[in-house]
């Protein structure tokens, strides 16, 4: 099996293997445009730091084998739910910081059941929560004023059918 | 090749993620839409929730929450004059024209009857316009309006909807999809009242391109008026013209299965897919006789070809696949629900089709009591 490397923003350089990386979408179409051999240099992917990026090919490494998603929007499952199977649960246990780093790496990449497992995370931590919860959860900060807020309470209770 | 050259800041000079509201607008929306729907349903609780948290959220929130615009009329007396009721307040209805950008789809709905649950919301409303009232002053303003979907299940009158639905064709020129579903009362001389001495004869040309239309008529007990005929349906003087829709859904009842004939004109010509529904006790004879004015039909959508789906699989509807063919030259797909077995399906189809098609059947469910319920897709290969 094919290995090539990748070169973080930080300089690392990671070596993994061909099938794994094309996950990433835009690795497997640089690939494609440079006929496959990129044995001896280096991809950079100058927006994914080294602990990002591992992160990134660990989640690559479990799903090699997964089936590509449907390409008709309309039957894709992904919308339907925000479940997300255990292993994935578990890889998303990290900090808030990692957590949007590996959206956005993933949105680079071009992984898109990666950045989708990483919005339903996000989303999970969303739902249920009381507008200040939310706050609270994110280090938001309450930009309304008081009569803006009623104003939008009003105009939810009247969008609600 | 050319690559990008790397970053080679140290890390604490790269932007950080300080907060999720940095993150960019195309993936806090893909979150957000991710928190607040279930499937498609917005949940109205947990998108006030993310509404009220921010700006930014509120502002993100807009068109998932004024997406989807329904309204509900019922039919009212007051003294000795009938008006249609708005089951909402006004304050609903500015909200919607206000945000009207925001909305994809509207659901325009009249429902059976009074209910005593209703009563006093229509009397608290009742200076709510009518339907092509509402529509009107909303209309103008629902710029990205895609899907209108219409109901009629009884007491508004047929004239409201026709030109409700007017309304909105000829001012919201982004719909693609209509469903209009109508069912037509059993009180033949009440729509004589309502739809026959108000309504003209005329002629909508709607400016919307519709892509697909679903029509739904149902009549629910249809006794022949004095005149001894089943009169209600002759009496819709409105004909709807789509000459350029490419899709259409049609369903069917016993008593009317035709009788889109007699106020919506189509191109048939034009009609590339086609799905029937309630054809299950419909002869091989009427459906052949239908499928004969749509002869550019490429995909063939029917609820069933199994004939009554009672105590045990019939299959024996399958062999109209090989009539149907000479009628329809382009057809190369016939999508069903079956709770027939392949075995049964093949003998049903003989070799001479199966030699031209390939079979494909895909688990649904189980029917009830126990029967499996599949998808058959017949490909054709001519």
């Amino acid at each position: 099996m094919s290995t090539i490397k990748l070169l973080s923003s930080d300089n690392a350089e990671l070596a993994v293997d061909k099938e794994v990386a094309e996950r990433s979408i835009l690795i497997k179409n640089m690939l494609e445009d440079v006929g496959g051999d990129m044995s001896d240099q280096a991809i950079p992917i100058p927006n994914v730091n080294e602990a990002v990026l591992r992160k990134v090919i660990e989640w690559c490494e479990h799903h090699k084998s997964d089936p590509p998603p449907p390409a008709d929007e309309d039957s894709d499952s992904r919308k339907k739910s925000t479940d997300i199977e255990e292993w994935d649960q578990k890889f998303m246990q990290v900090d808030q910081e990692m957590l949007f780093e590996i959206i956005l790496a993933a949105n680079y990449l071009d992984i898109k059941p990666l950045l989708d497992v990483g919005c339903k995370t996000v989303a999970n931590m969303i739902k249920g929560k009381s507008p200040e919860e939310i706050r609270k959860t994110f280090n938001i900060q309450n930009d309304f004023t008081p009569e803006e807020e009623d104003q939008i309470r009003r105009e939810n209770e009247w969008a609600e059918e | 090749m050319q690559v990008e050259p790397p970053n080679l800041q140290p890390k604490h000079l790269q932007p950080a993620i300080p907060s999720i509201l940095d993150l960019p607008t195309e993936i806090l929306i893909l979150i957000l839409r991710n928190a607040a729907y279930i499937g498609d349903y917005l949940q109205y609780e947990t998108a006030c929730h993310i509404s009220l948290t921010c700006r930014r959220f509120h502002e993100l929130l807009l068109p998932f929450m004024y997406g989807h615009f329904s309204i509900q009329f019922k039919h009212v007396w007051e003294g000795s004059e009938p008006f249609d009721g708005c089951l909402y307040p006004r304050e609903r209805l500015e909200l919607f024209r206000e945000h009207g950008r925001f909305v994809k789809s509207i659901s325009v709905k009249s429902e059976w009857g009074l209910g005593d649950r209703d009563m006093w919301r229509v009397h608290a409303f009742k200076w709510e316009p009518s339907i092509p009232g509402a529509l009107g002053e909303l209309a103008p303003g629902l710029k990205n309006l895609q899907s209108v979907e219409i109901t009629r299940e009884c007491d508004v009158s047929v004239r409201s909807i026709f030109d409700g639905l007017d309304v909105i064709l000829s001012n919201c020129l982004a719909v693609t999809f209509l469903k209009l579903r109508l069912r037509v009362s059993g009180k033949a001389e009440y729509f004589h009242y309502f739809d026959n001495l108000t309504l003209k004869d005329s002629v909508v040309k709607p400016c919307a391109q519709l892509q697909k239309f679903d029509i739904w008529l149902a009549q629910s007990t249809n006794p022949p008026d004095d005149q001894g005929g089943s009169g209600v349906l002759r009496i819709w003087g409105r004909v709807l013209e789509f000459p350029q829709l490419k899709k259409l859904a049609l369903s069917f009842y016993p008593q009317n299965r035709f009788v889109t004939d007699e106020y919506i004109k189509f191109n048939y010509d034009k009609i590339k897919e086609l799905k029937l529904s309630q054809t299950h006790d419909i002869s091989e004879r009427e459906l052949l006789e239908c499928l004969t004015r749509f002869p550019n039909v490429e995909v063939l959508n029917i609820d069933q070809l199994d004939g009554q789906h009672v105590k045990h699989v019939t299959g024996h509807r399958w062999g109209v696949v090989g009539r149907m063919l000479p009628l329809l030259p382009k057809l190369r797909k016939v999508i069903t629900f079956t709770i027939a077995e392949r075995g049964d399906i093949e003998k049903q189809l003989g070799s001479e089709i199966l030699r031209m098609a390939a079979l494909n059947m895909s688990f649904h469910g189980v029917f009830f009591p126990r029967f499996n319920f599949y998808v058959a897709t017949l490909t054709l290969s001519r």
